[in-house]
């Protein structure tokens, strides 16, 4: 199995020869980040068919705005921001339409759950419990846990920084363990 | 795992429509130098083509050369920090992108108390005279402000209204810094009214251009529902 930072010079490899015109590199990206991507867009749409979706446009997005990666930063955090801000942009596409359809709060579609509390119980009731936590926490949480983010680039794809991300992400996993009956504490 | 097979349809046909090598965008202080060098010759010309104000003597070289450069380069670093945030994933904090505006106003204060103190002079009436200082300090801003908002455009900002007020501020602040050695006025209420506002007035055009780019942008996404 590939490691974080092999993985992370795999795509970084990947990039840079894509921006050099290699259209297969991009081939090489869309394969290894469409899995995670997919799980993301899920956690902030919470539909999957949306998900779906977002995931074409946003590596469409990515297509367009390749010229503004600069190695040798990572991959991740940038194609995250870009994966964000299409996401940002369907939810003020639909509130303008008048299509804002509310979610019910408990309601979550297949996504990959932390590591950490896969075990506490069935993947439903903590995908569910992943539903209720508040966006500002869930998304640190997913970054950090799910896709294997340090804090440093959760931060540089919310805005936010290295540390805040480490705040909401630990509350954010003790509300979860909370909710799934452990104790906060032994996080 | 590599290959294309696996590419939807529609987004193989965009990747080849457009499958041209890029050149990747140079660091934020690489392109900031454009701003700078615009800055460099307004600095050398603008004081000399419009006028050097009367008591410049009495500031001291310090005061004058040196607090006008001082407040030019905090005005490129908020530059730099615009263009930044023009890159996904490299932004800066909120907490952080606010203290940095802030400091930018402060530099114009400071600048203006600091000169002011010098003078000895008392601190004016209000509303303060010498208006048209809004109005030219903001015109002759506009260069760097387009310059700023061209280099912004060309990146691809996620939070393009905070890009926006960020190189729009940063363009009052440099400006502010050339301004300083033209100014006639020498009461502080003045400095901190029609100059200060002007730089706050360009950070909310920057906001304002930053909001125009976001709205282009959503009207062309296709929403997929």
């Amino acid at each position: 199995m590939a490691t974080a930072s092999s993985r992370d010079e795999g795509l970084l490899e990947a990039m840079v020869a894509y921006q050099r015109g290699d259209t297969e590199a991009f081939g090489t990206l869309y394969a290894v980040l469409r899995g995670a991507l997919t799980g993301y867009l899920r956690v902030l749409a919470r539909d999957a068919a949306v998900a779906d979706d977002l995931l074409q446009e946003t590596f469409l997005q990515i297509h367009r705005a390749r010229h503004t990666f600069q190695p040798p930063r990572p991959v991740r955090p940038w194609v995250y921001a870009i994966a964000r801000n299409v996401f940002l942009m369907q939810r003020r596409a639909a509130y303008r339409r008048g299509r804002h359809e509310t979610i019910a709060d408990e309601t979550m579609p297949d996504v990959p759950v932390p590591p950490e509390v896969e075990s506490l119980g069935d993947r439903e009731s903590v995908r569910n419990a992943l539903a209720k936590l508040p966006e500002g926490r869930r998304e640190p949480l997913v970054l950090h846990h799910v896709v294997g983010m340090s804090f440093k680039e959760v931060g540089a794809v919310l805005g936010i920084s290295e540390g805040a991300a480490k705040v909401r992400a630990h509350r954010a996993l003790a509300e979860l363990r909370e909710a799934m009956g452990v104790a906060g504490d032994r996080v | 795992m590599s290959g294309r097979g696996s590419i939807p349809e529609a987004l193989r046909r965009a990747l080849d429509a457009d499958h041209r090598a890029v050149r990747p965008l140079r660091p934020a202080w690489v392109r900031a130098l454009w701003v700078t060098l615009w800055a460099a010759v307004a600095l050398a010309v603008l004081p000399l083509a419009i006028g050097m104000r009367a008591d410049i003597a009495s500031l001291g070289f310090a005061l004058s050369w040196g607090a006008a450069v001082l407040e030019c380069l905090a005005g490129l670093g908020l530059v730099v920090l615009a263009l930044r945030e023009a890159v996904p994933g490299s932004g800066v904090t909120r907490p952080a992108g606010s203290a940095a505006l802030a400091g930018g106003v402060v530099a114009v204060f400071l600048v203006a108390g600091l000169s002011w103190l010098q003078r000895g002079r008392p601190a004016g009436s209000f509303p303060p005279a010498g208006a048209h200082c809004f109005p030219m300090e903001s015109t002759l801003a506009l260069p760097a402000l387009a310059l700023t908002m061209l280099l912004v455009s060309r990146a691809y900002a996620v939070r393009a209204r905070w890009a926006g007020a960020l190189g729009g501020a940063g363009a009052g602040v440099v400006t502010d810094g050339i301004w300083h050695l033209i100014c006639p006025h020498a009461d502080l209420s003045h400095v901190l009214v029609w100059h200060g506002g002007a730089v706050l007035a360009l950070a909310a055009i920057g906001w304002l251009a930053g909001s125009t780019v976001e709205g282009i942008r959503r009207r062309r996404f296709r929403d997929p529902r």
